[in-house]
């Protein structure tokens, strides 16, 4: 997200009020950044249900901890850092309380319930929809650490400067971890057509 | 060049002349590139879906959460604070424990000697613990001996 200058200048003195203790100041920088937080969330969590609760948890860790801020990341960035951890610390609640694993972005599935395979070829709509059910159930297969880098990457938009500003890690970390994450989506993907999607 | 090479950089994306060479020649990774291909199509459509919108009014929900903020924030505080007061507690009571036994107790000074050991005797007993000659399953007696034919009234 790009910033002019009286943006910036605006928001930086509503950080500073925030940080002072006033509320309408932090309310203004919710309002300016609630987008950027649902998204993170919905992303990586895939839980449309839940990502309205998730991103006020979010904003209120953001406001206890808003006086730590200290402008090496922009507010942004470091919105979404809060707002990713949270979501680790939400799927590995989610993982160790439930025993099914749920889809990407819908209802719950089995794990054992056999994957339907697709045509190989065409456009049509029941190809989509069963290649973005695919999609989502590996996601929701994967590890979080893996979930979050191809969900930020490949759903989210973001470049692998802004993930590895938000993960706080090297470039070339991000870089590799997106690499290893995709290889075991895909191993994982040619398992759940029994070999290779076109196999079948 | 190997499959497994080609796989590496089919997934990253950066396929060279010589492994394009070798995908055109080889079914299996003509299957695997397919693959990926349809992973790749499969992040684009779930990247589809839309994110859901706010609602009305949220950051002023937000607002009104932050008043249960303040009593959230000093609960470090509670907790170091209901810690102090039980460790002052066990204080206290070791220390009365302590006085209560020395001198002025129910437990004067010619019963102490049926819990303590001599040096010798102290010695005797590590040294049988720490050859392990003692059964797990042998209770040990640690109840106080009577020193005045049992009454200990």
């Amino acid at each position: 997200m790009e910033y002019s200058a009286g943006r910036d200048a605006q928001e930086l003195e509503w950080i500073r009020d925030a940080q002072r203790g006033n509320r309408d100041a932090f309310g203004a920088l919710v309002e300016r950044h609630q987008r950027r937080v649902f998204a993170v969330i919905f992303r990586v969590t895939g839980d449309r249900d839940q990502v309205e609760d998730l991103s006020q948890e979010v904003f209120l860790k953001a406001y206890r901890a808003v006086r730590s801020y200290n402008q090496s990341a922009s507010f942004g960035t470091w919105l979404s850092r809060i707002a990713v951890n949270h979501c680790y610390d939400y799927l590995r609640s989610r993982r160790s309380t439930r025993n099914r694993v749920e889809s990407f972005d819908g209802s719950p599935e089995d794990l054992e319930s056999p994957a339907k395979s697709f045509p190989a070829s065409g456009p049509d709509p029941e190809r989509a929809a069963l290649l973005r059910d695919m999609v989502s159930k590996l996601l929701a297969r994967a590890s979080e650490e893996d979930r979050v880098v191809v969900a930020l990457k490949e759903l989210n938009g973001m470049s692998v400067e802004e993930i590895a500003e938000i993960l706080e890690l090297k470039v070339g970390t991000v870089k590799v971890r997106l690499h290893r994450a995709r290889k075991r989506m895909l191993e994982d993907f040619r398992k759940m057509q029994g070999g290779g999607a076109h196999a079948v | 060049m190997r499959c497994n090479e080609v796989h590496e950089l089919i997934v990253a994306g950066s396929l060279t002349a010589l492994a394009q060479e070798h995908l055109d020649a080889c079914p299996q990774c003509q299957s695997f590139a397919r693959d990926e291909e349809s992973l790749r199509a499969g992040f684009e459509l779930l990247a589809k879906n839309e994110v859901p919108e706010p609602s009305g009014g949220f950051a002023a929900r937000v607002l009104r959460g932050l008043d249960e903020a303040p009593a959230r924030m000093f609960e470090p505080l509670e907790i170091i604070g209901r810690r102090a007061v039980l460790a002052a507690g066990a204080l206290a009571m070791t220390v009365m424990m302590a006085l209560a036994l020395s001198s002025s107790g129910p437990l004067r000074e010619g019963r102490q000697g049926a819990f303590s050991l001599t040096r010798g005797e102290s010695a005797e007993t590590v040294e049988i613990l720490l050859a392990g000659g003692v059964d797990e399953n042998e209770e040990i007696n640690l109840m106080p001996v009577s020193v005045n034919g049992g009454d200990s009234r």
